[in-house]
């Protein structure tokens, strides 16, 4: 435990003690709520750039800035132990920028009771951090459910259309997520007979005694269903697009772009190595729910008319990429997971982000009442375009996305040839509604509407101010995109960790018994959960 | 100099080139257009040098690396492998882009929109150089992205022309349909060969060709498909000419639709023969099938479209054709495949006489006030002088008259055609081929006649007047390279990898190819003139056989289908499946859910009737209950 | 057994609930003699009392003066560590009433002196009654502290709904009465029943009881005796299918009460339930495991999908009180395996209480003398414009007893559930996720109803708004009370520090 350590702690508590000032101060003077909010957004980003910049994993668990806090659960082996490894330190950074760039944008939103909202964002932030930064299981789940009150009452109170049984429907659904994902996790630690929730010594309890393979099918089923509610894989994905084209911009930003990739980070880190063989039970179900998301998603996707819909089912389909990579149990596919987490996460943070800006310009979100913006507002539309180009894979703006895509098909295609043969249609599908997105909104002629609406009012090209998050997230993207080693190395030295003892322990399972398919382990759990 | 240092500032210079336009000219047009020029000059020098000056190398460094001890390791470096195919192709892209940026000074002087345009066209020397030089799968695809990525932004220019943007989509979308296949195929050979790096594959294939597979080449070849705009997916190349015309020269004739030709010489060892085979016959398909559709055409930039499309067939063509030249040994061992040679050789020339043909109908767009109809032209050959010859010139080349460059490239191909039954070959392919060059000269002949000669059928044509330097010097350089360029001795000795694989026709079918060049050229533009007559202002086909004419100008109904998919297809099934989700799964599955529990809740809340008898009735059954389970009536 | 009950000088052993007594019976003097100033000196009198007792309890008690674990009263009581946590935790609760009185009764008008005296003999009793170690000692306490409630209910006897709910909280506590006695009598009779083995004179307390039924498990009769006391009990807790009566009587009662009824009396049932099953009906685990588990399993399905429907505020409280209860007795069905539930069910107990009082405080501040005090959902729209404050701590309340991290209420489940997971009880944690996830909707309903923007008709010209509802001010007192019910709930959430030795596996 040394200096870093207590930077990593402070993260996660500047926010959070910001947003209890803001919530038991009343009415701070404006200034003040601006300073404050200002600090608790920008320091997570600033400590989580140094602690990527001095990442060293030293000792043999391949984490770094180890430590622990006392909680009062240590009777129940719970402990508030903090540490980042290859795998959480992009996407702790990933959290950083994200929540920088949506809480610049919210203190300039100018929303009414800002100080509030920028309390509940705040709150939202320091659950982010706390996801990626806890090694402790238990905390890992905790600080994902931070969020959820915030983004409902959020929701409610600055949302749009449609938002209170948006609102409603996202919340049961992360409940009910979130249940099963905290029940798979409670099987994890009883069934391991570790004595603490720590992924570390989880791991080495398996490592010693794996966890049975009934057991394991099972759990796994718990945090399949769990996880995938969270991430909205297909067919539980129906709260994402309702939700997110209800949410204020700021709370989509967050939620899609980082609050999300908690299922998959789940999985990855926790699931993949713990219950491997439950894992490899589930991968095929796994494998078609997330063709599904990406192919009747995708298809969806463009039928859609309103933005921040499209956007929102997009990112569905992008899971899906992700759940799959996930089926692959391969160090190829999780780490494809992982750089499309973390390009998915800026690229869809920059959609919200500017197509609200384009919101702001338009005043509707139906892309039918728009066209030929591009001639008010020509940088705008350049920053956007490359969003969507971004978000489509295409390298160049989309370098990180392209290459975590790629993994996924490359792990996809040992994992199987069909399967990858459909996903591989995805390229298409993203490019059609992306550039018929583009095209609606800025090219062509002017919709009748439209130009009404622009004769009643002039139409400014994006302010300095709107740029600053965008830049932010845009070069961010870039610079990974041009230099993936700086994240995938360490990366892949802890998937390594992680795979070397899966793979050993699906070897044992080869010799033992042939494995069921996923059809007769689903009929089988009911009966073997009691 | 360094090399790593040099390919380094090779790449930069036009990316930082577009960088600055964007970020900093946007508004000053005129700067922005100098600017862009000047570092092209640069950009041709440093590439001069590497071409002429410097030894063939190659040179990587890490990119990503993925996998390792557990998994099968995956190393993507960005790296160069730079030899006498690639030499070739850069020197292609210098020549025809340098001149494109000097004639666009010209042509765009009073676009209101320029810097755009010319970060446009650095983006795209930036990504079609990361496409020649790519020492491995993935570069060559990111690039080949990015390429179909500027190409898009370029075919957008005039954005605020509906037809303009749709072609921009339409292009990008088709080329994305062909990297779905490109993109498998690279994970298959990845699969097979466990690498993307083009030596080391070359190396391994010629080790185990048994890891060769069909499957594999003709995947590879969608992207060709797509970028070549071979059939089915060459509906795009037609429609881009909505963009501005140096664009249709550099990109949609020159260098990027030819790029498919170059990857394909360049992974030629993992062609298999039966891929070859099916290259051939799209190739010479497409030749044959645009070389007709031209002729319904009366738009001057959409008739060259599809002679590129022709022309690009007989490349094609020629790499499919090369799969009988593989046993004659020519070259073989030498250098490049003989197809793969000989396609590079067209490529060369036709990106001479294309660009030049383009460049022409360019300047003649300028002085006609962007009229593009042939038929509101006419009588230009005395206004425009510089034009009118070296439209000529071009017109020759094409046509493939004795010894300008066309007839060299185009000769060869047809021997290599011609050839194939000896090797076992069909001999369709052939006669389509030589049919394709009469028909080639022949639509060449309608254009250039109904352009140049009889009188303007409309003012813009009336007022036409010769375009300035700008425009002009390059036009004369490009006709001076269409009447050499095919004289390979010309470029020195510094691809000889490609031209010794070259082997040109001798003796008796060397006269015929003589004879047909000349007639078909020559005799092509007679004829046309006879059924052309300049004098009328309708076309003759359009009056005698109107059925068949609209037939062609409609492409023979190939866009019909894809709009039909488009509209009726896929737009109906996304339709139909968002309409599905928001049943079953918004609507049965999660309201269904919660419409059911709120049931539950309303019988429940039915039963606090809040009368006393009622509740007692609770008690006493629940006494009930709980006595049978004590007499073990009830056993859990 | 015998000498340490023998000698008489043991009253130092129940002094809280002596002084409790003495103030309450002050408080009457004072009212009598007091005049005018006195009524209002009353309320300041209960609660600084009280809280003094708190101070005692939580120092100079912390040993019971040197009768922790003994028995008092020649075996009437037992002083356990659960029994002094109890008395705290009803002491506390009585003073939280007696603040929500002192809102209360002032808006409504209604006499308070008697309020806090019979609220003080309730506490004082059910105190007891969570140290009771035998059966007639648990008859009387819970009588007592059950009459008390009768009074309180209709305490609001110019509301014919409050008088409603007070009959017919009699009649159903009647019942529930008669059910117990007739158990107890049961086991007594065949406790004391010579021939069968065990038999012994004390057949009444605990300990004994205990070797009996241990020796007697599938006897008939006890098992018939058992499960009446269990029904008994069931209805005190609130549990299927003796729960029918909660809604109409929480509707009825003073918001005060209502709060009493959810938090003190619901744990005193609990409180007993504890006792009985750690002590005498330990034996009857097979038994006792089953019929529990099934109660629990239909208390939280019925709790949480009756109170889907409601409306009324007050029933919702109820209704979702009864899901809360289910997952109570999943703690205490995993009580027979794993002692260590009981610090989890007590961890429970104690967030409820934080989360209720907060929530129970907001109603409070809401009710308004012009209606009926009657409270629908609506009635809290615009609460987060014009009350801020009371918003805020009403979402921590809602969202504590939804489950929600980072508020206490989901560490409390959290342990429940973690104890039934331990003790394997598979099925009911299935059940419980259902439970919750279906909570969710009407507290976050109540949240929305008290946070969210409601498009409002737009007025015209001319159309005159109706009155403008008129919110209630609240006090010093009030904002640091609630404030710190609220703030405890957050930082118990975040910090269990301070009950980690409660918590200790």
């Amino acid at each position: 435990m040394n200096n870093y350590s207590i930077l990593l702690l402070s993260t996660i508590l500047v926010p959070l003690v910001i947003a209890i000032i803001f919530l038991g101060f009343g009415r701070l003077p404006k200034g003040v709520t601006q300073f404050l909010a200002t600090v608790g957004f920008c320091f997570p980003a600033l400590g989580a750039l140094i602690l990527w910049v001095n990442f060293r994993p030293l000792d043999a668990t391949g984490y770094d800035y180890l430590m622990t806090l006392p909680t009062g659960l240590e009777g129940l082996g719970i402990t508030l132990k903090l540490g980042l490894n290859g795998i959480s330190v992009p996407l702790f950074f990933l959290a950083g920028i994200v929540g920088l760039a949506s809480g610049i944008y919210a203190m300039q939103s100018g929303a009414e009771r800002i100080q509030q909202y920028l309390m509940l964002i705040l709150f939202m932030q320091a659950g982010l951090m706390g996801v990626f930064a806890s090694v402790d299981i238990f905390f890992f789940y905790f600080f994902h459910e931070l969020a959820l009150i915030p983004t409902f009452i959020c929701i409610g109170v600055w949302g749009g259309r449609d938002r209170h049984s948006a609102a409603m429907e996202m919340t049961i659904y992360l409940t009910l997520g979130a249940m099963l994902s905290l029940f798979g996790l409670l099987a994890i630690y009883f069934q391991s007979g570790a004595e603490s929730f720590d992924i570390i010594s989880l791991k080495s309890a398996v490592l010693n005694s794996p966890i049975d393979g009934g057991a394991q099918t099972i759990i796994f089923g718990l945090l399949l269903f769990g996880f995938g509610i969270l991430v909205s894989l297909f067919p539980f994905h129906s709260w994402a697009p309702r939700g997110y084209a209800a949410a204020p911009t700021s709370v989509a930003m967050l939620h899609a772009g980082v609050l999300k990739k908690f299922g998959l980070y789940g999985f990855i880190q926790v699931a993949l190595p713990l219950v491997p063989l439950g894992a490899n039970h589930w991968s095929m179900v796994l494998a078609w729910l997330g063709l599904g998301s990406v192919l009747i998603i995708g298809l969806i996707t463009i039928a859609q008319r309103d933005l921040k819909e499209m956007v929102g089912f997009s990112s569905v389909m992008h899971m899906g990429y992700c759940f799959l990579g996930i089926a692959c149990m391969s160090v190829l596919g999780s780490a494809g997971v992982i750089i499309t987490m973390v390009a998915h996460g800026l690229t869809v943070a920059l959609l919200f982000l500017l197509g609200h800006v384009v919101y702001k310009r338009t005043e509707t979100y139906d892309m039918d009442n728009m066209g030929g913006l591009v001639k008010h507002t020509p940088a705008l539309a350049a920053l956007f375009s490359a969003a969507v180009f971004a978000s489509i894979g295409l390298p160049g703006p989309g370098l990180l996305n392209f290459f975590g895509e790629f993994t996924v098909f490359i792990a996809l295609w040992e994992f199987s040839r069909p399967i990858t043969a459909i996903a591989v249609l995805g390229v298409i599908i993203s490019a059609i509604y992306g550039l018929r997105a583009i095209g609606h909104i800025f090219f062509g002629s002017p919709s009748e509407v439209f130009q009404k609406h622009l004769k009643e009012n002039s139409i400014k090209d994006i302010s300095t101010a709107e740029k600053i998050p965008v830049l932010l997230l845009i070069i961010t993207l870039f610079v990974i995109g041009f230099f993936p080693r700086m994240m995938t190395d360490d990366m892949n030295n802890s998937l390594e960790d992680n795979f070397s003892s899966i793979n050993s322990e699906l070897k044992q399972l080869a010799v033992e018994e042939a494995p069921k398919s996923p059809l007769e382990v689903t009929l089988s759990i009911e009966p073997s959960a009691k | 100099m360094d090399v790593a240092l040099i390919y380094k500032l090779f790449f930069l210079l036009p990316l930082v080139t577009a960088g600055i336009i964007a970020c900093f000219l946007r508004k000053k047009h005129t700067l922005a257009a100098v600017f862009s020029v000047v570092s092209a000059t640069v950009f041709s020098g440093l590439g001069l040098y590497l071409i002429f000056a410097s030894e063939r190398t190659a040179w990587s460094v890490s990119w990503l690396s993925l996998g390792g001890s557990e998994c099968r390791s995956f190393d993507l470096h960005f790296g160069v492998l730079f030899n006498d195919l690639s030499a070739l192709m850069l020197l292609v892209l210098i020549i025809v882009g340098l001149l494109v940026q000097v004639f666009s000074l010209g042509y765009m002087k009073d676009d209101p929109s320029k810097a755009r345009f010319f970060a446009g066209l650095s983006i795209f020397m930036f990504s079609m150089l990361g496409i020649v030089l790519a020492d491995n799968l993935v570069m060559i695809f990111i690039f080949w992205e990015l390429v179909g990525f500027s190409s898009y932004v370029l075919i957008n220019h005039y954005f605020d022309k509906p037809k303009a943007v749709a072609a921009s989509k339409k292009a990008f979308i088709v080329n994305r349909v062909g990297d779905f296949g490109f993109l498998l195929g690279i994970v298959f050979v990845y699969w097979q060969f466990g690498t993307f790096n083009l030596v080391e594959l070359e190396a391994k294939a010629a080790l185990s060709p048994g890891l060769l597979s069909t499957g594999m080449g003709l995947l590879l070849f969608c992207g060709v498909l797509g970028k070549s705009a071979q059939m089915p997916l060459h509906v795009w190349l037609p429609d881009a000419m909505e963009g501005p015309t140096p664009i249709s020269a550099l990109i949609h004739a020159a260098t990027m639709v030819a790029a498919g030709i170059y990857f394909t010489a360049r992974v030629y060892f993992l062609m298999t023969d039966e891929v070859l085979n099916v290259v051939m016959w799209i190739g010479t398909i497409t030749a044959l099938y645009a070389a007709i559709v031209a002729f319904g055409q009366n738009d001057i930039k959409k008739v060259l479209a599809f002679s590129t499309l022709s022309q690009l067939g007989y490349m094609v063509a020629a790499l499919g054709l090369g799969q009988y030249a593989r046993s004659t040994g020519h070259g073989v061992e030498a250098g490049l495949a003989t197809g793969a040679a000989v396609a590079m050789f067209h490529l060369t020339t036709h990106a001479f006489f294309k660009a030049l043909l383009f460049l022409n109908s360019g300047s003649i767009i300028h002085a006609c006030h962007h009229e593009q109809d042939i038929y509101k032209m006419g009588g230009l050959s005395g206004k425009m002088k510089l034009t009118f010859v070296t439209f000529t010139v071009g017109v020759l080349a094409i046509g493939g008259f004795p010894f300008l460059s066309g007839f060299f490239s185009k000769d060869s191909i047809l021997h290599l055609a011609h050839m194939a039954p000896q090797h076992g070959g069909s001999s369709v392919p052939y006669y389509i081929l030589l049919g394709t060059a009469g028909l080639t000269g022949l639509y060449m002949g309608r254009l250039y006649v109904v352009t140049f000669f009889g009188k303007a059928r409309s003012d813009n044509a009336d007022h036409a007047k010769e375009s300035g330097p700008a425009m002009v010097i390059p036009l004369l350089i490009l006709a001076v390279l269409s009447v050499i360029g095919g004289y390979t001795s010309i470029f020195g000795h510094g691809f000889d990898a490609v031209f010794h694989s070259i082997h040109v026709a001798e003796g008796s079918f060397k006269t015929l190819m003589i004879i047909t060049g000349s007639l078909f050229s020559v005799g092509g533009i007679l004829l046309a003139w006879i059924i052309w007559n300049p004098k009328k202002d309708t076309d003759a086909l359009e009056s005698s056989v109107p059925v068949l004419f609209k037939a062609l100008s409609k492409q023979l109904y190939f866009d019909a289908v894809y709009d039909w998919y488009v509209i009726k297809i896929q737009d109906r099934v996304s339709l139909i499946l968002s309409f599905l989700d928001q049943l079953f799964i918004s609507g049965l599955m999660v309201r269904g859910t919660a419409g059911l529990v709120g049931v539950f809740g309303i019988i429940s809340r039915s039963m606090h009737t809040g009368n006393l008898g009622g509740y007692a009735y609770w008690f006493a059954i629940g006494v009930l209950v709980l006595g049978a389970i004590a007499f073990g009536t009830f056993k859990f | 057994m015998n000498g340490d009950y023998i000698d008489t000088n043991t009253w130092s052993a129940i002094l809280p609930e002596i002084s409790l007594v003495v103030l309450a019976l002050s408080l009457l003097l004072i009212d009598m003699f007091g005049g005018k100033t006195g009524k209002d000196v009353v309320v300041k009198v209960a609660v600084v009392g009280q809280l003094v007792l708190l101070g005692l309890g939580l120092t100079l008690l912390s040993d019971n003066l040197g009768f922790l674990n003994q028995e008092t009263f020649s075996g009437m009581l037992y002083h356990s560590d659960f029994g002094q946590v109890m008395r705290l935790f009803f002491l506390t609760s009585s003073i939280l009433t007696a603040f929500l009185g002192s809102i209360f009764l002032r808006k409504h008008g209604l006499p308070r002196t008697e309020f806090y005296a019979i609220l003080l003999l309730v506490t004082a009793a059910i105190m007891l009654l969570a140290q009771s170690n035998h059966f007639v000692m648990l008859f009387v306490a819970l009588e007592t502290v059950t009459i008390g409630f009768y009074v309180l209910v209709s305490y609001n006897r110019h509301r014919s709904n409050g008088l409603e709910a007070g009959l017919k909280y009699l009649i159903m506590g009647g019942f529930s009465t008669a059910i117990l006695l007739m158990g107890i009598v049961l086991i007594y009779g065949i406790a004391s029943a010579p021939g069968l083995a065990g038999v012994s004179g004390e057949a009444m307390k605990f300990s004994d009881l205990q070797l009996f039924l241990g020796l007697n498990s599938d006897n008939l009769i006890v098992r018939t005796g058992v499960l009446m006391v269990i029904a008994g009990v069931a209805f005190k807790i609130g549990s299927v299918p003796f729960q029918i009566w909660i809604p109409d009587v929480y509707q009825g009662a003073p918001t005060p009460v209502t709060a009493a009824l959810a938090v003190t009396s619901k744990t005193g049932g609990f409180a007993i339930l504890i006792v009985l099953v750690t002590g005498p009906f330990k034996p009857m685990a097979e038994l006792l495991v089953p019929v529990l588990s099934v109660m629990a399993m239909a208390t939280i399905l019925f709790g949480n999908i009756a109170a889907l429907t409601q409306r009324n505020v007050k029933r919702l409280m109820g209704l979702s009180g009864v899901s809360h209860t289910g997952y109570l007795l999943m703690g205490v069905v995993a009580m027979f395996t794993i002692p260590a539930a009981q610090n989890a069910v007590v961890f429970y107990l104690i967030t409820y209480l934080l989360a209720s009082y907060a929530v129970f405080g907001v109603m409070a501040h809401l009710s308004n003398a012009g209606k009926d005090d009657i409270q629908e959902l609506s009635d809290y729209q615009d609460l987060l414009n014009e009350k801020p404050f009371l918003s805020g701590v009403l979402v921590l309340g809602l969202g504590s007893l939804a489950g929600i991290p980072p508020l206490a209420g989901f560490i409390g489940k959290l342990l429940l559930f973690y104890a039934a997971f331990q003790a394997g009880l598979y099925s009911l944690l299935g059940v419980a996720i259902v439970g919750v996830v279906i909570s969710i909707y009407y507290y976050f309903g109540w949240i929305k109803e008290a946070t969210f923007r409601f498009w409002k008709i737009p007025l015209l010209e001319g159309d005159e708004t109706e009155a403008p509802k008129e919110w209630p001010e609240v006090s010093k007192l009030s904002k640091w009370t609630l404030g710190g019910l609220a703030l405890l709930t957050l930082l118990l959430g975040l910090y269990q520090g301070p009950l980690s030795s409660l918590i200790g596996g």
